[in-house]
């Protein structure tokens, strides 16, 4: 798991079936000191992370399969939680 | 996922049995300045398994390593990218 | 997946058992440059790779990288992170043609 920052949202119409449903948003990954870390990714999100909060999130494959009900999504990402303490 | 952007198109004479019907697109990687039209958020194209049609410009999630080839479980091809879905709205500050 | 060209090939003859009868090749991946859209960039870098398409020396071509590796049927049991898995004939940025395998 890591932290991140969400930066934003996309939207898409042609896309894999397993994204049905799903909202997708923007996340920035961050370092130990809360500055972004390699490139944003795109994660599925069931709760309600809204622009810039403070959020970790997982890319355990096992878990994407569980949420979307399928064993050939190609999703990596998923929200687990929004951060209260702001990681200090 | 990573958003990449499609800037071109590899064909091939060769390749293996699972891939034949295979189209490659040409994507640069974006970081965060670079979704926001920074030069220097482009980072070195790499090639894309794409089935969704992506045109010169479009904006991809592109998944990668294992997940790519997850779409085509069971009979899984060896790839390592592959776009996900063609983004209509990149809302990103 | 990368673009590299052929170098050479990679022979061992002490090496693990799984490796036995596999045709090892070294590859040097090639950058496309989205500036100069004129030719693939060598990088200096060198990889080993397996072989499934039956590629030769100076061939561009299209590899697989990671776990993936193994998801042909003639890598599926092999200890590699690294496969040739096509013959590479033309790349395209925007409307150029900055490799073709004719010239």
């Amino acid at each position: 798991m890591q932290t991140a920052r969400v930066i934003g949202n996309v939207t898409a119409t042609v896309k894999h079936p397993s994204f049905t449903g799903w909202r997708l948003i923007v996340l920035q990954p961050l370092d130990i000191q809360n500055q972004p870390d390699e490139f944003p990714v795109i994660a599925i999100d069931q709760l309600g992370a809204g622009r810039g909060d403070l959020v970790f999130f997982t890319s355990d494959a096992k878990y994407i399969q569980q949420l979307t009900g399928r064993k050939d999504s190609p999703i990596r990402f998923s929200v687990q939680g929004i951060v209260d303490n702001n990681g200090e | 996922m990573r958003i990449m952007e499609c800037i071109g198109r590899v064909t091939l004479s060769q390749w293996d049995p699972s891939l034949t019907g295979a189209i490659w697109k040409l994507a640069v990687p974006l970081t965060h300045a670079g979704l926001n039209g920074d030069e220097n958020g482009r980072a070195e194209p790499i090639v894309i398994y794409d089935e969704m049609g992506a045109g010169i410009g479009s904006l991809m999630a592109v998944s990668e390593s294992a997940e790519a080839s997850a779409p085509f479980d069971p009979a899984v091809k060896p790839i390592d990218a592959y776009n996900a879905a063609i983004l209509d709205t990149v809302n990103v500050c | 997946m990368f673009l590299a060209r052929i170098t050479g090939s990679l022979v061992s003859t002490h090496k693990v058992e799984t490796l036995v009868g596999q045709k090892l090749l070294l590859v040097e991946p090639l950058r496309v440059d989205e500036k100069d859209q004129k030719s693939l960039k060598p990088t200096g870098r060198s990889f080993v790779v397996v072989d499934t398409v039956g590629a030769g020396e100076g061939e561009v071509v299209l590899c697989v990288q990671g776990s993936s590796a193994r998801f042909t049927p003639g890598t599926k049991e092999l200890p590699i992170d690294a496969a040739i898995i096509g013959i590479v004939d033309q790349v395209q940025v925007k409307s150029c043609t900055i490799f073709s395998s004719a010239d």
